[in-house]
């Protein structure tokens, strides 16, 4: 059967719009990334350098607080793989990060996650780990220069930090 | 291949890239706006977060450390883009750092970072309150939300 050229035509017109179409689509997500990266307000105020610090210290703070939604978002029965893997992320963090100042903050953050580990090993009744997980806990606040870095004061700063998480729950009714 | 061919697949293609292009730019453009919005609240939020439990917590040198961090980095992204609650912040930062300076006897020190927090409360749209006046206000705040768990 022979086609006719109207639809020959109107088939590649089709295909190449399509194609067009996504290409142009990629081509804009591109640009308007670089347009951003270099036009964001008031960045130019900024000298180069400076500009770079800033980026770095936004990137990596905003990454401290994603990584705490997460932590306090997760459901309790995988809470624990969470915490070791954000340890691990921290960690990580912490050794590629340039400014000294954000290194403070994620320290403190993997302080907490030590003691967020150290309590619910406590729970589970993992006495050794518990241990070993508050060891390392108490070790970075007191590089942190916290006064009071006993076990007893961390596990009431840790559940202060659980109760800004949490919402007011109703009271249940009485029967 | 016929001119009219030639045109008509011409015509296909810019139609496309183009169309493809703006509506992309436009779409990201929105999604990084809101990225970028949303990653200044959440970095400012985070080293207040820092700042606040050194302060309650920490000796007094790393408290103040953690307190120049914040301020440092608050009245940067004051500068690029300024905003009424940053200014109120950034006042309630240096309130703390003079209270920090009070505890160690240094009147001079205490009194600079007072005369900072005035003009950033002033700039937030609170002009003409004194030093104590300001300090009773910070204090207010601080109780209201450790009573209320938020610090």
């Amino acid at each position: 059967m022979k086609r006719s050229p109207i639809g020959v035509w109107f088939s590649v017109a089709l295909a190449i719009l399509v194609l067009s179409l996504w290409a142009g689509s990629l081509l804009g997500s591109a640009s308007a990334r670089y347009w951003y990266s270099q036009h964001q307000p008031g960045t130019q105020i900024l000298p180069v350098p400076e500009r770079k610090q800033l980026e770095s210290e936004l990137a990596e703070l905003t990454a401290l607080q994603i990584l705490q939604l997460f932590a306090r978002a997760t459901p309790e029965e995988k809470k624990q793989q969470y915490t070791l893997d954000e340890i691990k992320t921290l960690e990580e963090l912490k050794q590629s990060s340039k400014e000294p100042e954000i290194k403070s903050v994620m320290d403190l953050e993997l302080g907490l996650a030590y003691l967020r580990a150290a309590m619910t090993e406590e729970r589970n009744k993992n006495e050794q780990l518990a241990k070993k997980y508050m060891q390392s806990a108490q070790a970075i606040f007191k590089s942190l220069g916290w006064q009071d870095y006993s076990e007893e004061a961390l596990k009431a700063v840790e559940k202060r930090e659980l109760a800004k998480w949490e919402h007011p729950r109703p009271k249940a009714r009485e029967k | 291949m016929t001119p009219a061919a030639r045109i008509v697949y011409l015509l296909a293609l810019v139609i496309g890239l183009s169309v493809g292009a703006l509506f992309a730019f436009w779409y990201k453009a929105e999604l990084l706006k809101h990225y970028y919005d949303g990653r200044r609240f959440a970095a400012s939020s985070e080293l207040d977060d820092f700042s606040s439990m050194q302060y309650r917590h920490a000796d007094a040198e790393h408290a103040k450390t953690g307190l120049l961090a914040s301020a440092r980095l608050l009245e940067k992204l004051e500068t690029l883009s300024p905003e009424t609650n940053q200014k109120l912040d950034l006042a309630g930062t240096y309130t703390h750092l003079a209270w920090l300076e009070d505890t160690a006897n240094n009147a001079q020190a205490s009194h600079d970072y007072m005369a900072k927090a005035q003009y950033w409360y002033a700039a937030g749209g609170h002009p003409g309150h004194s030093d104590s006046e300001i300090k009773a206000l910070f204090s207010k705040r601080d109780k209201i939300f450790e009573k209320a768990g938020i610090r």
